[in-house]
């Protein structure tokens, strides 16, 4: 949104400082419902951030953070210098990049659809199922999918085998490792992922639907021009935020489903350097991985938004 | 030479054990301090327990004059944990690390002075520094700085080790207890065929096995390994998968789930104690991951019953190399060395006073009254009863736990020195019969003679960094273990990674080994 | 709401061609949305029937889909625990308490930045969108909430450094740039000052992402879980999940570390498990039916033509 007070042109120093001034008083009333935001964001987040240098110093317990001897780029070097890096970092590139290309969609279209029920008590008891895996954990979902997966006791098997006499190694092939996290982890977060659009569904003006009726669209085109161009905008945002969260890929989930019959595919960046060294208390190798997986976000939400620019949606910024 | 000393120290300890459990609290005074208390800052690894109002601290306060002020930490990060606070500057007057000497985090610490040396406080300690020997000693010590001593081991002595089977499924099969990996082999796929449970349908499997956990987990389990020849890295000079006896295990393994012994799907456990689980329900006839009476008389027998209730469990013995029986009671061995679950540390920091009540505090531990306070609790508050001569605590029964406030042993025994003690004593169980106890007894009798100790590689200088710069290696270790197993890989794809990259790397521990122990008789 | 008004129904003389699309579309809509949720209910529904079942029928029977033999020993052990009662209290005090202050921070702090040409807006919000990715780590943060502010073992080190999280602040915002600037621009013009802006014409349009955010929030309090185990060390401080986590042991504790007996002992059943998921879940699981009626709301857009 603009704000249409906007200032006079500056000319010399004197006067840009008057202009400031008056721009700020005239603005008083946004500057100061910035004022809680940035003294929190100082003292909870910005304060503690020389922590950040631990990724590049041999922490002494004595001489503290700032104390501790530097080491520059060892640390990076010890995470990339790890024989099996690359091949646990491209299973953590393709899984999310999958993961993303797939549970994008999902959530929107089962917003759009529960928009269209008409019937309430429908509508309101989907939702509420729909959202109840969310709440319990992988250990759980694991839990019970394995037991209904396993080709030794696993009910899904013991049908199949019925009908064609051979059991599907769904959990101990490394092809369908990926698809095998990709729809449980649909069947946990896509139900959650519906609020934050059909809230959004909620805000379009119903008289675009009244009119698109009287220009004579049927069902689906209004859903089309209407209910999903009223929610890009959220759409867009949330692609960029998930986007930004690229490096994680749900450890919890990974970890119980991985073993060592499907870990061609399965280890993942996370769980290799769990298994491989972290568990351990050396604070600079943990926070230089952290780091690591900081920056690569990072630079994924920058892409990602100037992406969106050029494509005309709604950015961060 | 060596076998006879063994066996001095084996009866020693059974000397000690069987004085120790005779501890009744009903014929001896208890400890009372007259002086003033002192207030002690102590960070632990508790269970949840309520530490407002407790009887067994306000006893402690009574015994020896220390209030402690305990913060508790989240138990499965424990060490993480203690280790930020730590950097944060936050060093308590006295805490526990879940851990022995060869943590990273403890020597760091005390390399920069953090902790006091515990032997210069040695007067102050002279329960303690009686009851733990130069071998539990050795699990406080840092070698590279001079062995001195930074922390007290909190040591478990006896790990008495066992196999469960089915003793009905034995019965049907008119088998005796495996004792060799072929009586075993043959137990396993007798299992999966011939139906023991005879419901008619396949459901059962001769052994579950997980591969999770440290070193291989259950696939590289002392009680199997032993009967391939495999002895400890201290006793061979060399790591495990590069010792003889490894590759025969290996295939071992390979042709008992090409057979059906192995349950099929063993890779897919999430969790350590699968196999008990397994076992539990009916499904296996052997479990591996018990490792002392009460895991094997009260954990998988309690359920059990319940699912199966003609079901018997019988303890077996660690295998034994092909060809030794019963009756070679000379050749029948197994090793075992104390285990460390932690270590006690004081900080440089604390006051004079706080040395002083943190030194009275575990030294105590080390007394019988405070090895019974700490992990038994209070009679009377914490179990209704004590029999000292059969060493059970009458009130344990399921039934009349409802009448017991607190659970029973274990109360705080992560506050105790010593750990040993309690466990010799808690035959406590419900669900075993009197049989089934008698007959493990027996059996765990039978077994102890033939003890022999080694050290624990862990505490040698210099294996600590071999392990961590060779931590990809042991990860990807398990993993070719269970893919050759189930026949994913070749035998010699395994082979060759195995002398190839994995055996390599770990050559230097004969060097590590000498260093302490002198070259290899 | 669906795109089917009844003015749509009375007025149009394509009726035929209407209904039949409109069926196409229930059709759809009502089966997919009604397998998946039979679906979704599934997990729920075994975590409830194991939470009933006992040890050893969960080992042997775990495909029924209905508890033979019902046993309510895992809920009576769990509720049983002398710590749970002190969990629930921390942890309601945590969601209303933290919520109320998350959601005012997050409404005070969005606002502002939704004015594209506010001088010094991208700055502020550029502050905010780092600490998305990068942050001090946990030694910086102990120091700061457990020695400099000196609030160790206290609830407040739960709320505060997490008060107000980038990506709700984000999501809040980008609703707030969707409403129609009219009505600000209207209002502004008239005279009112920008507080009051936000208060009576703002809010009352953000209602649908208020309740969103809410309930995001409320759920991200009641699962707090890792800034207790960092920041508090008594038991009766610890919020539920805390307490709970710590009574069903966790699976990936190194077992090569834990004390034999005392890890026996701690590791729960799964069903156990379970009981202690619905116990610690159910509570927060109930909101949402309360939050509903604020997704049902349209834009009530008050004589404004667009």
């Amino acid at each position: 949104m603009l704000d249409l007070r906007t200032t006079k042109n500056p000319r010399g120093l004197g006067e840009r400082i008057g202009n400031a001034l008056t721009y700020v008083v005239k603005m008083r009333y946004l500057y100061l419902m910035c004022i809680p935001g940035l003294i929190y964001l100082f003292i909870f987040h910005y304060m503690p951030m020389y922590g950040v240098i631990i990724a590049f110093k041999d922490f002494s317990y004595t001489k503290g953070i700032v104390g501790s001897k530097w080491l520059g780029f060892s640390y990076f070097a010890r995470v990339f210098s790890t024989k099996d890096f690359f091949a646990c970092f491209k299973n953590s590139i393709v899984l999310s990049l999958l993961r993303l290309a797939i549970n994008t969609p999902i959530p929107i279209l089962l917003a759009l659809m529960v928009n269209e029920i008409g019937n309430m008590a429908y509508k309101r008891i989907a939702q509420t199922v729909m959202y109840l895996p969310h709440f319990i954990s992988w250990v759980a979902i694991a839990g019970i999918t394995i037991t209904f997966l396993s080709e030794t006791e696993g009910l899904v098997n013991l049908m199949i085998k019925r009908a064609t006499g051979r059991t599907v190694p769904f959990l101990s092939s490394a092809g369908m490792f990926r698809g095998l996290i990709i729809s449980t982890s649909i069947w946990k977060e896509a139900g959650w992922g519906t609020i934050i659009y059909l809230a959004a569904l909620s805000g379009i003006n119903p008289e675009l639907y009244e009119a698109a009726t009287i220009d004579g669209a049927n069902r689906f085109q209004k859903v089309w021009y209407i209910s999903l161009t009223g929610i890009a905008s959220t759409i867009s945002i949330l692609l960029i935020l998930n986007i930004g969260s690229i490096m994680n890929n749900g450890f919890e989930q990974i970890y119980m489903f991985q073993n060592p019959l499907n870990i061609a595919t399965s280890e993942v960046f996370e769980t290799y350097i769990y298994k491989v060294g972290l568990k351990n208390t050396e604070f600079s190798y943990s926070t230089a991985v952290g780091l690591f997986k900081s920056v690569v976000n990072a630079v994924f939400v920058i892409i990602a938004n100037r992406g969106a620019r050029a494509l005309g949606q709604a950015t961060f910024y | 030479m060596k076998r006879i000393a063994v066996l001095i120290l084996a009866l020693a300890l059974m000397l000690t054990g069987s004085a120790l459990a005779v501890y009744d609290p009903a014929a001896s005074t208890p400890t009372m301090w007259d002086g003033e208390v002192t207030t002690i800052t102590f960070t632990s690894r508790l269970p949840n327990i309520v530490l407002e109002n407790n009887p067994v601290l306000k006893r402690v306060e009574e015994a020896v004059g220390v209030r402690l002020e305990i913060s508790v930490l989240d138990a499965a990060q424990y060490n993480s944990l203690i280790a930020v606070q730590i950097a944060g500057g936050d060093v308590p007057d006295m805490f526990y690390l879940w851990d022995n000497s060869s943590n990273e985090s403890f020597q760091k610490w005390a390399a920069e002075g953090l902790l006091w040396d515990l032997e210069e406080l040695k007067d102050k300690l002279p329960n303690a520094f009686t009851w733990l020997n130069e071998t539990d000693l050795k699990y406080g010590r840092v070698s590279s700085l001079g062995n001195k001593l930074y922390g007290l081991p909190r040591m478990q002595q006896l790990t008495p080790l066992a196999i469960p089977y089915r003793g009905d499924w034995l019965e049907k099969f008119g088998m005796d207890v495996p004792v060799t990996p072929d009586d075993l082999y043959e137990y396993a796929v007798r299992v999966s065929k011939e139906d023991p449970d005879g419901n008619g349908v396949d459901d059962t499997w001769g052994l579950y096995i997980t591969h999770l956990g440290d070193k291989g987990g259950g696939l590289l389990d002392q009680n199997i390994r032993e009967g391939f020849g495999i002895l400890p890295e201290t006793v061979a000079y060399k790591v495990i998968p590069a010792q003889e006896g490894f590759m025969d295990l290996m295939d071992w393994y390979h042709k008992l789930y090409a057979d059906g012994g192995i349950y099929p799907e063993f890779y897919l456990s999430t969790n350590v104690y699968e196999d008990q689980d397994k076992f539990k329900a009916g499904t296996v006839g052997a479990a591996f991951k018990t490792t002392s009476i009460d895991h094997t008389i009260h954990g998988p027998s309690s359920n059990l019953r319940q699912v199966d209730p003609n079901a018997r469990v019988v303890a077996g013995y660690p295998l034994q190399p092909n060809g030794t029986t019963i009756e070679d009671k000379d050749n029948f061995f197994h090793y075992v060395t104390p285990s460390c679950w932690g270590v006690f540390c004081i900080s440089k920091n604390a006051s004079p006073e706080a040395v002083d009540a943190a030194c009275r505090f575990l030294d105590w531990g080390c007394t019988d009254e405070g090895v019974y306070t700490l992990n038994f609790g209070i009679e009377g508050t914490s179990f209704k009863s004590w029999d000292a001569a059969t060493r059970l605590k009458v009130g344990y029964t399921k039934e009349e736990k409802e009448a017991v406030p607190e659970r029973g042993y274990n109360y705080i025994s992560y506050l105790c020195v010593q750990q040993s003690w309690a466990d010799y004593a808690k035959l406590t169980f419900s669900g075993a019969t009197p049989e089934e106890a008698a007959d493990y007894k027996a059996r765990y009798d039978f077994l102890y003679r033939g003890y022999i100790n080694y050290d624990n590689i862990d505490t040698y200088p210099g294996y600590g960094e071999l392990k961590i710069a060779n931590a990809e290696l042991t990860t990807k270790l398990n993993d070719m273990m269970v893919q050759y197993i189930c026949g994913n890989i070749s035998r010699d794809e395994f082979t060759t990674w195995l002398y190839g990259e994995y055996c390599p790397a770990w050559e230097s521990v004969e060097e590590i080994i000498e260093n302490v122990q002198g070259p290899k008789a | 709401m669906s795109t089917q008004t009844q003015a749509s129904q009375k007025k149009n003389p394509n009726r035929i061609r209407l209904r039949a699309d409109d069926r196409a579309m229930a059709i759809l809509c009502y089966g997919i949305v009604g397998l998946f949720s039979f679906l979704c209910l599934v997990p729920f529904w075994y975590v409830l029937v194991y939470s009933f079942e006992p040890y050893s029928l969960y080992l042997t029977r775990p495909e029924l889909p209905w508890p033979m033999e019902i046993t309510l020993d895992a809920y009576k052990k769990a509720l049983a625990y002398p710590l749970i009662w002190s969990g629930y209290r921390n942890t309601l005090f945590l969601a209303t308490v933290g919520t109320l202050l998350t959601m005012t921070m997050m409404v005070v702090t969005a606002y502002p930045l939704t004015k594209r040409n506010l001088k010094g807006r991208n700055f502020i919000l550029t502050l905010w969108v780092i600490t998305m990715f990068f942050g001090g780590g946990m030694i910086p943060n102990y120091i700061l909430v457990c020695r400099t502010l000196n609030l160790k073992n206290s609830l407040w080190a739960l709320i505060l450094p997490g008060l107000c999280g980038c990506y709700n602040l984000i999501l809040m915002k980008n609703y707030m740039n969707g409403l129609p600037q009219s009505i600000e621009e209207a209002a502004l013009i008239d005279g009112a000052s920008d507080v009051k802006v936000l208060i009576k014409i703002v809010l009352p349009l953000c209602k649908p992402i208020l309740a969103t955010l809410s309930l995001f929030t409320i759920v991200g309090y009641w699962n707090s879980y890792f800034s207790s185990v960092l920041y508090t060390y008594k038991p009766e401080k610890y919020p539920l999940q805390r307490v709970l986590r710590e009574f069903i042991s966790s699976d990936m504790v190194d077992e090569l570390n834990a004390g034999e007996i005392e890890a026996q002992e701690m590791i729960q059943p799964f069903t156990a498990k379970m009981a202690v998921i619905m116990i610690a879940t159910l509570p927060v699981m109930c909101i949402y039916p309360f939050l509903q009626k604020y997704f049902m709301t349209g834009l009530v857009l008050g004589g404004v033509k667009e």
